[in-house]
Parts: structure tokens; sequence; C-alpha cells
């Protein structure tokens, strides 16, 4: 393989989906001449001008001297020609992986499937975004490991290593208790220093799920261990109810304590609102319907050692589609489209799953079609609460509510057309909020209102009150989860804390929150909680 | 009821029109509401004509319809494919992983006896569809293969059919297996009935049915 061609060809391994014109590709591949001409196109001497042009001209006519060469072999084609003749070229490969040999040299270049896409338009005015495109197909992005079928830690740490390769975000461990309960100490923090190291390596998150009315004595060691680590990307969630407040007071508080000291953030799930688990990736939260968690507790439980629960998922910036597109009508259809883009990016992992999952039909063999019982695809929304009173979102709660139950529609017929056509496919969309690491090139900064609480009598305050009212209201409209994040600000004792988690337990009905002590200056210390 | 036409097109909107003139609503298992007649038989005489053309029709509208090469290989592929709990395909040439009922029974009966009525294909699996729990059970059941003046007619029991959204698929898919056989057989594709015990229609779709008057 001739030098240019292989620039060329790295420059396609790169943007291996898209359709690249002469010139983009000129700029890439000349990238001092072309700069040399575009100066001089800047200029006002004419015959600059006429030179600059001149000079791209040979440019492009050199390159499109090798483009022809990859075209006669087959490698790349002609997409399309746009007006003034401007031709367009895509790889001619199909998706997956593909080697390019000649000579004594080699360019292996992966090709996601899908080229084009409903959802195109909008990702070309940058308001919606897929998560890791390179991946989004031929990989999940997340999945539940049931620590109940998993015999003991190494075994637990192995199947995390094999889930890796599948997903693209969030590995979570439901009833991690069953393992914490039967590990030893060194199990444990070996456990804690192997994943630690794996999550930051693979950029991928790992959430640790744990009944805290079903942990024995080993949580003590494991918090304090965990938090002397602090791993960036492991969470935990804590599943408790307001009556496990009271029993389970004693844990709390070290956690609390270890927590608070290290900066890390609490999360719990409220118990009497959801059973079913909650989890957080980079994307965002994930959780599993109400109702199919009941069908998978009654029916499925102890068949399965991972279920998938999330397939697919793309983003929309609200604020930003705002300033393109006006009209509700159009807001409507932009979500239409990325469901239609779902579904295809669905029809391919299912054509190629036997390819794609190999590993994971394996394990969960011989039920290894309930792993993909539970599944959804993920809509999440950026800037949702763009105004920076969120009273004033109203107009655009009702606008992302009425838009659900159009996406309900959508997903309810195209699972009876595939029915109908002999293929019982499962096609659910789940709205949730995205997190800033979904994306935050294409996110951008958030401008949002953050809850901070500084004293257990805020709690009462009517500001708060009806703050929190409204997230209520959005963790109805957000069926895939979405998660309450609470600053927590100023001294504390220990007893304000658990008051102030009562209260949300058992007031609110908001399933998932965050208690965030990032804003605490210096360690809490002991004495504090007195 | 049974609807006669010639041409599938018209047997289509025949059938919509009867299930919106003399449906009666009822709320399904998933809270929507539904538009329904029982036992209801569409006969075409000619499917050949125009099989195709429904699923042209269904492109029109918002949804993504399966292409034809996606409904031709869901009935005609045999590969059991983890993610589903079944298809068509598997059923009908790999039926329990054992039985292969088109070209091991079907094909070689009618070539045998020209004249059998034993000719059915079963989609249906009580081993693994007799599930209270199990939603995901085929809707298409059972196909009969009968020989009738040297032309293969063919009838399907389909327990419940969305008949916007499905038959069209449905006539689809059943006619390519129809013209697979007979091909076998060296006979012609005659008469394609469709017996479709909940024929239904939901609501939300209503406008779109009015539409293809």
């Amino acid at each position: 393989m001739r030098d240019t061609e292989e620039i060329i060809l790295n420059v396609f391994k790169n943007h291996s989906t898209k359709e690249l014109n002469t010139e983009f590709l000129a700029r890439e591949i000349y990238p001092q001449e072309y700069s040399h001409i575009e100066n001089l196109m800047r200029g006002t001497d004419k015959v600059h001008i006429h030179d600059a042009k001149r000079q791209k001209f040979q440019l492009h006519r050199k390159l499109l001297y090798y483009i022809n060469k990859l075209i006669d072999s087959k490698i790349i084609k002609v997409a399309k020609i746009a007006e003034k003749g401007e031709k367009y070229f895509i790889l001619q490969a199909g998706e997956g992986d593909t080697i390019i040999e000649k000579g004594y040299k080699k360019i292996v270049i992966s090709k996601p499937a899908l080229t084009s896409t409903h959802m195109d338009q909008y990702e070309s005015k940058e308001v919606m975004k897929k998560y890791e495109e390179d991946s989004w197909i031929n990989r999940f992005n997340s999945i539940m490991l049931e620590c109940i079928k998993i015999p003991d830690i190494d075994r637990l740490y192995g199947l995390i290593i094999e889930c890796f390769t599948n997903i693209n975000d969030a590995v979570a461990l439901n009833e991690f208790e069953n393992i914490l309960n039967i590990s030893d100490d060194k199990a444990l923090k070996d456990f804690i220093n192997k994943i630690a190291k794996d999550t930051e390596n693979s950029g991928k998150t790992i959430s640790i799920i744990v009944n805290l009315s079903q942990t024995n004595n080993n949580i003590h060691e494991f918090i304090d261990y965990y938090a002397g680590v602090n791993p960036k990307k492991i969470n935990i969630i804590f599943n408790l109810s307001n009556k496990d407040l009271q029993k389970h007071a004693k844990i709390l508080e070290h956690i609390i304590e270890k927590f608070s000291d290290s900066k890390i953030k609490i999360n719990f799930k409220n118990n009497d609102l959801s059973s079913a688990p909650y989890f957080k990736g980079r994307a965002g939260i994930y959780n599993f319907d109400e109702k199919d968690w009941n069908i998978y507790n009654m029916k499925f439980k102890g068949n399965v050692v991972c279920v998938s629960c999330s397939q697919s998922q793309v983003a929309i910036n609200i604020n930003r589609f705002f300033e393109v597109y006006r009209t509700d009508t159009e807001f409507r259809q932009a979500i239409l489209d990325a469901a239609k883009t779902l579904l295809m990016a669905n029809t391919i992992q299912r054509r190629k799953s036997n390819e794609y999952f190999r590993n994971i039909n394996n394990i969960n063999y011989p039920n290894s079609a309930d792993f993909y019982k539970f599944s959804r695809d993920y809509i999440r929304f950026w800037n949702y609460d763009w105004h920076k009173d969120i009273t004033e979102n109203h107009n655009l709660f009702e606008l992302i509510q009425s838009t659900k139950e159009l996406i309900d529609n959508f997903c309810y017929s195209e699972e009876t057309i595939f029915k109908s056509c002999g293929v019982p496919i499962r096609f659910k969309i789940a709205f949730s909020s995205a997190f800033r690491n979904f994306d935050q090139k294409f996110m951008g900064e958030r401008d949002y209102k953050k809850f901070t609480v500084n004293k257990v009598e805020d709690y009462y305050n009517i500001e708060i009150k009806d703050f929190l009212h409204i997230r209520e209201k959005m963790f109805e409209i957000f069926d895939g989860g979405d998660r309450l994040r609470i600053f927590r600000k100023s001294d504390f004792i220990m007893a304000d804390i658990l008051h102030e988690l009562g209260i949300i337990l058992s007031a609110y009905k908001i399933p998932f929150f965050t208690y965030d002590f990032s804003g605490l200056k210096g360690t809490v210390k002991l004495t504090s909680f007195m | 009821m049974i609807i006669n036409e010639k041409m599938c097109v018209d047997a289509w909107k025949k059938a919509l029109k009867y299930i919106l003139d003399e449906g009666t609503d009822f709320t399904d298992t998933d809270d929507r509401q539904c538009r329904e007649v029982l036992n209801f038989m569409v006969n075409i005489e000619q499917p050949e004509k125009d099989y195709d053309k429904l699923i042209y029709m269904m492109k029109q509208f918002e949804w993504i319809y399966p292409t034809s090469e996606e409904l031709s290989a869901i009935i005609f592929n045999k590969e059991d494919l983890a993610i589903y709990e079944y298809s068509y395909g598997p059923r009908i040439f790999n039926f329990s992983g054992m039985k292969d009922q088109i070209n091991d029974y079907v094909i070689p009966l009618l070539k045998n006896d020209p004249h059998s009525r034993r000719a059915v294909i079963s989609l249906f699996n009580p081993s693994t569809d007799s599930d209270v729990l199990n939603k995901n059970v085929p809707s298409l059941m059972f196909i009969h293969f009968k020989i009738k003046n040297n032309e293969l007619t063919c009838t399907c029991f389909i327990r419940s059919n969305d008949f916007f959204i499905g038959w069209p698929g449905n006539v689809y898919q059943i006619y390519l297996l129809q013209k697979y056989v007979a091909d076998k057989l060296n006979i012609k594709t005659g008469a394609l009935s469709t017996m479709s015990c909940s024929a239904h229609i939901f609501h939300e779709h209503f406008e779109h049915v009015e539409k293809l008057k």
C-alpha cells in the first residue's frame, strides 16, 4: 500500500460510518498545502486567489488519483454526488471489522452498522448524540449480574471481566450482600483493588447494590476499605426503606462518617417506592421497569446469572434543540426519529446476537433468551431543567410527558408488527436524564440550580418542598430512572442526616437520591456528630 | 364471517371496514383499546397477484415495517437465535430442534398423496407456550396445505391478529411458504385463507385505517 493510500484509509478509519467529501479529505491528507491555499484564498489579491484556486484544483486531482485506486480495489465507493458535482466517499465494507491488506501493510477498520439513520439531521446539528457511537450496536449499555447465582467473589470478578467485553457503560452487582457476607477481608480488598483498576482502565463503571438489611458484620470493613480506596468509577447503592433507618442506624452512621470524610457520594434507593434495582453509569441512571421486575421475580429470578438492562441509548440536548428548532411538533418528531434509530439498532443486534453476545449467551445457558427479556433502550435528556427556576419548566415537562405517550404507542405498534410477523421482539424505550459524562463535549456545561441543604430545617422551607414535588413529577415521567442529588453543606450531627434521610424516604416519592458531601470543608470529625 | 376476494389488497380493505363497522370494543391485557371480530375468515383467491403490495402500503405510515427480506428471513431462517423466545422459521423448519415440518413431512406427504388432508404444520408448542406467565406465544398457530384442482391452497389459523399492522406481514410470509411448497410439488399456488380467532384493530390506528379507504 502506498503511503498516501494508507493515510486516506486512516482518515476513513476514524470516520468509518461517515460520507467524506473531497474537500474534507484533502484538508486531512494534505494539511500544510491546504492551509497555504486557504491563506491565499482569504487575501484580497486577485492573482493570489486565482493561483490558490488552481492549486486547490490540482490538490483535489492528486487526491482523486489515490481515491480512484481505492475505489478500483473496492475498498471505498462514491456515496453520493452533491451539488456542483462534489463527490462524497464512504467505506465500501459492511459492518464489523474489516482487514484491508495491500502489499505488506495491513489496516483494520471497525465499522459499526447503520451508516444512515433517522437521527442524522439532528446529529449534524449537534442536538442529538448516540452514546459511544463506535460500540453503540455491538455492545449493551448496562448489564446486571445476580450475585445470588454466583458462588464466590473470584467467579464474580471473572464474570465482570467477561461482561466488560459486552458493555460500553455499566455493570451492576445486584444483592452484593450475598458475596459480601461470605467473603473474607483479604478477598474483598483484592476485589475492590482489581475492579478499581479495571474500571479506570476501561472507562466503564460498576454499581454495587447492597440491601443494608441483609448484610452481616463484613459491611464495616468493606465500607472502610472502599472509602479508603475511593474508586471514582465504582458506586455503591444502598437499598433501604424508612423502617431500616432506625434498625440500621449504626451502620448508616458509619457509612455517612466514612463517605463524607472521603467526599464520596452516598446513593440510596427507596425500597418502599421501588423494588426494581437502580444503578448509575457514565451516561446516567439505569433501572428496570417495576412491572417487568415483578414478572422477573415471579418467573425468571434464579434462571439467569445476568440480565440486560439497556441496549442502546441516545441523548438530546434540550436547550440546544430549541435554539435550532422551534416547535413542540418538531420535538416530538425528533424523539420519534430517535426511537426509529434505536429500533434499527436493535434489529441489527438481534440479527447478530449470536456473534456479538456469544459469551453472554453462554453465561446464561440454557436460559439465554431470558437475558434479553427486560432490556430497554434509553432516550436521555440533557438540560431539561434549563430554566434556572425549575417551576418555569412546567410546559417542557408536559411536552416530555406527551412525547413519552407517543413513544410508548410507537413501541407497542412495533412490537405488534414484529410479533405478528413471527419475531417476538421486546422494544421498550425508557426516558431518563443524562449525566454530563454521557459525552462531555456534546453536553457542554449545564446551567442548573443545585439542590443544597445546609440544615435539616431546610426541608420545611416552602421553596424546597416545591422543588421536591417537581422532582417527584420528573421521577414519574422518567420511567428509566432519575436521580435527585442533594448537596449537603455545613457541619452536621449524625441525627440530622438520619432525620433528613427519613424525610426523603417517607414524605416524597423519590425512589433514588444521592447525598453529595463534596461541598463540606475539611474532614468531618466524629465529634461533629455528637 | 367470511370475506371473499380475488386480491389481497381488496380483501384487506374489506376486512378492515368490516371490523370497524361491525366489531365490538374491548380493552386488552396491556390496557389498549381494540375493536374486535371473532372467528373471522378471509379468503384470497389469487394471492400471487398482489401479495407483496400490502408491505409497500404499510411503508406510508410512521412505523418501521420489516423489509420483505426480513419477512422472508423470519419464515425461512431455521437458526434459533438466543435473543428470541421463538421465531417462525425454527418452528417450521426445525421444530423443537427435531423436525423439519415442511421438507420432511408436508412435501413428501403431498407428493405421495395429493388428496391428503393431513398436511398441517404447527407453530404452537404446548410444552413451552402453554404457560400462564409466557406472553410471547406465536400468533400464527397452524398452517394447512391442501391440493385442489392441481393448485396448492393454504389455510392458516391465527389466534390473535392485528388486522391493520399484522395481517399484511402474515399474508406475505404465508404466501412465500405456500409458493415454496408449491414449487417443490411442481404445481401452482391457489387460494390463501386466514382464519383469525380474534381479528382486531387498535383504536389508535383508526385514523390510519380510514386513510386506506
